[in-house]
């Protein structure tokens, strides 16, 4: 009884989150007019939208909770799409399994590369990224002509972003997040290295080795990522300084969410539910407040829903103390 | 002077070297850059030293340079704020409907102040206070600002507005932009320096626990440093706006990464700390504003300008931010 | 040791710089300040006006405007790239035109692929402009007027006989010239509508798109399945067809759901997908030969030559290049510079051509016959 209290109680958790955003974006649309909100089709429109946000999130969250802030997420995926794409295209081979390929063989080859000058340049993670953010980017603007990449309208790997396709990659991304956390020991040193990592380094975790390694996977669900987003719309190269890490932080959102949600399902589900809840209210309130404003409003509320996540998970030690046991265990967060 | 005497005085200047050599490195790329300009710039026929070209460097610096002064002390407390584009964005769009409304700038300055220390007490006790990620507040300043600033604009009818009626040639003016930087930055610097916030501010940032358990009140020390830097903002805004007379429904974006740039390159420590120094942010800015001013006069082609700046920026912090023992710096 | 290498190192550094070559003498530079940075476009303004500038003894350089049209931003990417030998100045972003102007009273400036209705426009931020003698006019991007714009387009609806459609603009704030276009669109298609058998619907409002491709849920909503044609007055084939590919795939929409729209891309798999039975039938542009108007203009007026007959600012359409047939898309691939390849010799105007509507070539170059020159280019003129 105890044990399927303990069970309802997780699946309660997870899904109270989703389950609100769409009863309440349901509401507001049904109230407008929009009664394809809820409809299969509606999913269908809108899962290549939460199939990247799951997969940017975590590859961003990987890091995160390793206790690394990693700006250079969205010039590696940029990078990876405009030579992926380009070769893909003049390959004529038509074959989404190359592109794919490319997507993820590159995307991990500059992750490494940030890993590489974080683990031997000994600088601070944020400087790190930055500045491999900052190479990425200009190199955007030098290659192929600068022009970007446009697979819109390439078939054989317009699919991947399209449903039922579309799957694969998010499959794929939430996989290597799943493995990396529960099934390597190097996910496992992450959290000690994380915690505390003087003491990880002391009990003999190699730093150097476990943040090579954490770079490989997050490169490979990048990858995945790519492989979605690339052809959801024209990328443009950058001309501007770090104009990509405007990407971290809108995809990060998920991360903040799921990492809560997580005390009841694990991270791999948080951020996935986080996704899902963060996307359906952006649908809901672009068809809710139109135009201009749809975008406008979406975002300043977007940005008070993450506050109020917060701030209601940080107050979980109150909030447990005034319901009962409503809630799950919740550590008090370090600013 | 005896040769014993020249020796230890030898041994003491590289000793001091030693233990500043983070200083000594940011300095050294900024003293880097001017020689080379100066020569670059001089053999293509202009000089980065000009009327000219003076004023440009000195209207790209300034912006950033008084938002970065202020910065320091967030960063020194180990904190970061990602929402200094939109606040500036902000504003300056206050600034200009206020002004056009009243007439004068004065009212828009003190709406904008009122404005920028209710974000920046939210922004400093939001963490703290509500047991969430520091950088979170920020974040949503960042899109709540970002949202209200388009539906102004939406509501106004146009992308960019401007004031008039205001004689805004104080702001255009180099000299009076260099006096405003240098006041700032000993007012800054006076708090920074020699007073309890600047010291609890970078006491926070080394060990929050032990600041705490040696009685200062975090939130408290917490919440200045980002009063500090809403005047700081203020500041910024009038310059952007008053070299122009404009603002527009993207002013203000992407300075929050100019702003960690900048302190970057000047080598301030962004976990903060005692090692925090208010001169990494004119170092800083003056270093990636040569750049940008001084490439493309020794004719650099623009793509070209931007992987110049980002190998410049490796380098820079591969000499000043290496960190060569102990665990992977965070 | 040390200081060997110091000098070393000193001395490579001064011979790299050396080593760059001096300007040769010149008449002065002419910058563009430019809304683009990559594209075949872009590619072909930049060497189109470095060849022209060559032959006419100027320096030709781009400046990469701030890409939100924000004034302090674009002002910022001129001040930095001016140098001594500036003398005019191609202005393509309207955002600070004054502000360039007070920072730079001797530099001439001209607009061209711009409606620039910051400066025209009575209350524009920078109307001020229309009385400073160094602003020579302007030549916009297609069709200046909304009007023209939005007629143009429904001609283009009734011809091809489509029965629902629904249209797409970008705010207002930001593009007024599109909700001018698509009022004169819908008065248009009701004019038609009052003799017509069988008349064209219009489904709901234009859409709004606040620089963001089409919404998941367009072609959910009510009506939008049966759509025939979507007229974007926006970059359709950036902000639309993305979503309209989208909406096939997943079967939202008519399998011949069609696209008018304006930009254009040489982009292969994206040319594969224009013409009579593609996605994308019709694609108006800007004739890009017209961008002789605006040397031609600076060049009179840092030579003193200008036109006799320059009757003051004003602001005109550019050539319109309207690529709406299979035939014509064609001609663009295989007849035109902005091919798959830059290729300028297939320009409909090559120096020879032109070169007696400069008045430093030709003081008796009238003004009245270059404009009308730069606003003859067409598609058709690639098809001979």
């Amino acid at each position: 009884m105890k044990k399927t209290l303990e069970i309802l109680k997780r699946v309660a958790g997870t899904l109270m989150l989703p389950v609100i955003m769409f009863v309440i974006m349901k509401i507001m649309c049904d109230a407008n007019g929009y009664t394809f909100f809820g409809t299969m089709k509606m999913w269908q429109a809108l899962i290549p939208s939460i199939a990247v946000s799951v997969a940017c999130a975590m590859g961003i969250g990987l890091q995160f909770k390793n206790g690394r802030f990693d700006f250079s997420g969205g010039s590696i995926m940029l990078l990876s799409a405009i030579i992926a794409g380009n070769v893909a295209k003049n390959s004529g081979t038509g074959s989404p399994l190359l592109f794919g390929a490319l997507c993820i063989g590159l995307c991990v080859a500059f992750s490494v590369l940030v890993a590489l000058v974080y683990v031997y340049g000994r600088l601070p993670i944020m400087i790190a990224t930055i500045g491999m953010a900052l190479l990425y980017e200009s190199i955007t603007s030098q290659i192929f002509g600068g022009g970007g990449i446009n697979l819109v309208s390439v078939k054989f790997i317009k699919q991947l972003s399209a449903y039922p396709l579309v799957l694969i990659p998010l499959a794929g991304a939430v996989g290597v997040y799943a493995v990396y956390n529960y099934l390597t020991t190097t996910g496992k040193q992450g959290v000690l290295l994380a915690k505390n990592q003087q003491s990880a380094v002391n009990i003999g975790v190699n730093e150097n080795r476990n943040v090579i390694i954490s770079y490989i996977y997050s490169g490979l669900i990048f990858g995945f990522a790519t492989i979605i987003w690339s052809s959801l719309g024209k990328r443009d190269a950058i001309f501007s300084s770090l104009a990509t890490v405007g990407e971290l932080f809108s995809n990060i959102l998920p991360v903040f969410v799921g990492l809560y949600i997580g005390v009841f399902c694990g991270d791999t589900i948080g951020i996935i539910m986080g996704s899902i809840s963060i996307c359906l209210m952006k649908y809901g309130l672009q068809l809710v407040f139109k135009a201009e404003l749809g975008a406008a409003i979406s975002t300043a509320m977007m940005g008070l829903f993450v506050f109020l996540v917060n701030f209601v998970a940080g107050q979980g030690q109150n909030i447990k103390k005034l319901t009962g046991r409503l809630f799950g265990k919740q550590e008090p967060l370090k600013a | 002077m005896t040769a014993i005497a020249q020796d230890r005085e030898k041994q003491n200047l590289v000793q001091w070297i030693k233990k500043h050599s983070s200083t000594v490195a940011s300095l050294g790329g900024l003293v880097f850059c001017i020689i080379f300009f100066t020569i670059g710039t001089g053999m293509k026929g202009e000089s980065i030293w000009s009327g000219d070209k003076l004023s440009t460097l000195i209207g790209d610096v300034i912006v950033t340079a008084l938002m970065a002064v202020g910065a320091v002390f967030i960063y020194s407390l180990g904190n970061m704020d990602v929402s200094i584009g939109r606040q500036v964005g902000l504003y300056s769009t206050m600034l200009v409907l206020i002004g056009n409304a009243t007439g004068s700038l004065l009212p828009g300055i003190l709406a904008c102040i009122v404005v920028a220390v209710i974000i920046g007490i939210i922004n400093g006790a939001a963490g703290e206070l509500l047991h969430m990620y520091s950088v979170i507040s920020s974040v949503v300043f960042m899109m709540v600002i970002s949202g209200i600033t388009t539906i102004i604009y939406s509501n106004v009818g146009s992308k960019n507005i401007i004031l008039s009626g205001v004689d805004l040639s104080f702001f255009r003016s180099p000299v009076n932009m260099v006096i405003v930087l240098v006041i700032e930055y000993l007012v800054i610097g006076y708090f920074f320096y020699f007073t309890k916030y600047g010291k609890y501010a970078r006491s926070i940032g080394a060990n929050q626990t032990a600041a705490a358990q040696s009685g200062v009140n975090i939130i408290k020390y917490r919440v200045i440093p980002y009063i500090f830097l809403a005047f700081c903002l203020v500041t910024a805004s009038l310059f952007q706006m008053g070299y122009t007379g404009a603002a527009s429904d993207a002013t203000g974006t992407g300075f929050e990464m100019n702003v960690m740039v900048s302190l970057i390159l000047g080598g301030m420590p962004l976990k903060g700390g005692m090692k925090s120094r208010l001169s990494c942010a004119v170092i800083g800015a003056l270093t990636f504003s040569l750049l940008a001013v001084g490439l493309p006069i020794i004719g650099v082609p623009t793509r070209m300008t931007f992987m110049i700046k980002a190998i410049i920026f490796l380098v820079v912090v591969l000499i000043t931010c290496r960190q060569k023992s102990g665990p992977l710096p965070r | 040791m040390k200081k060997l290498i110091a000098l070393l190192l000193t001395l490579a550094l001064l011979m790299g710089l050396a080593v760059v070559p001096a300007s040769a003498e010149s008449k002065g530079k002419i910058l563009w300040l430019s809304n683009l940075n990559s594209g075949i476009q872009y590619e072909f303004y930049v060497a189109y006006w470095k060849m022209i500038a060559e032959n006419l003894g100027y320096t030709f350089d781009v400046v990469y405007g701030d890409m939100s049209n924000d004034p302090a931003g674009n002002l910022k990417q001129v001040k930095n790239a001016y140098t001594s030998d500036v003398k005019g100045i191609i202005i393509s972003m309207d955002g600070g035109v004054v502000n360039i102007m007070d920072e730079y009273p001797d530099m001439w400036v001209v607009g061209f692929f711009s409606d620039m209705d910051s400066v025209f426009e009575e209350n524009g931020p920078s109307h001020d402009v229309m009385t400073r003698e160094k602003f020579l006019g302007n030549m916009g991007d297609n069709y200046i007027s909304g009007q023209a714009l939005g007629e143009a387009y429904a001609q283009e609806v009734i011809a091809r006989g489509y029965k629902k459609v629904a249209t797409c603009i970008f705010p207002v704030f930001a593009y007024p010239k599109h909700t001018v276009a698509d009022a004169a669109f819908r008065a248009a298609i009701a004019a038609h509508n009052e003799t017509a058998a069988d008349p064209i619907e219009i489904v709901g409002d234009a859409e709004v798109l606040a620089f963001q491709p089409l919404s998941d849920s367009y072609f959910l909503e009510q009506g939008r399945d049966e759509l025939e044609c979507i007229v974007g007055f926006c970059a359709g084939t950036t902000f639309i067809y993305p979503k309209m590919v989208e909406a096939k795939a997943m079967g939202f929409c008519r399998d011949d759901l069609q696209l008018i729209t304006g930009g254009f891309d040489n982009d292969p798999d994206l040319l594969a997908d224009c013409g009579d039975d593609k996605n994308i039938v019709s694609l108006t542009i800007q004739g890009i030969e017209s961008a002789i108007w605006p040397i031609a203009m600076l060049d009179a007026a840092i030579s003193g030559t200008m036109y006799k007959d320059y009757p003051g600012q004003e602001r005109m359409d550019s050539s319109v290049f309207t690529i709406n047939s299979t035939e014509k898309f064609q001609a663009m691939i295989d007849n035109s510079p902005m091919g798959p390849t830059l290729d300028l010799s297939k320009a409909q105007a090559q120096w020879d051509d032109m070169k007696d509507y400069f008045t430093s070539v030709n003081p008796d170059a009238s003004y009245a016959e270059l404009t009308k020159y730069c606003q003859s280019f067409t598609v058709e003129g690639y098809m001979k």
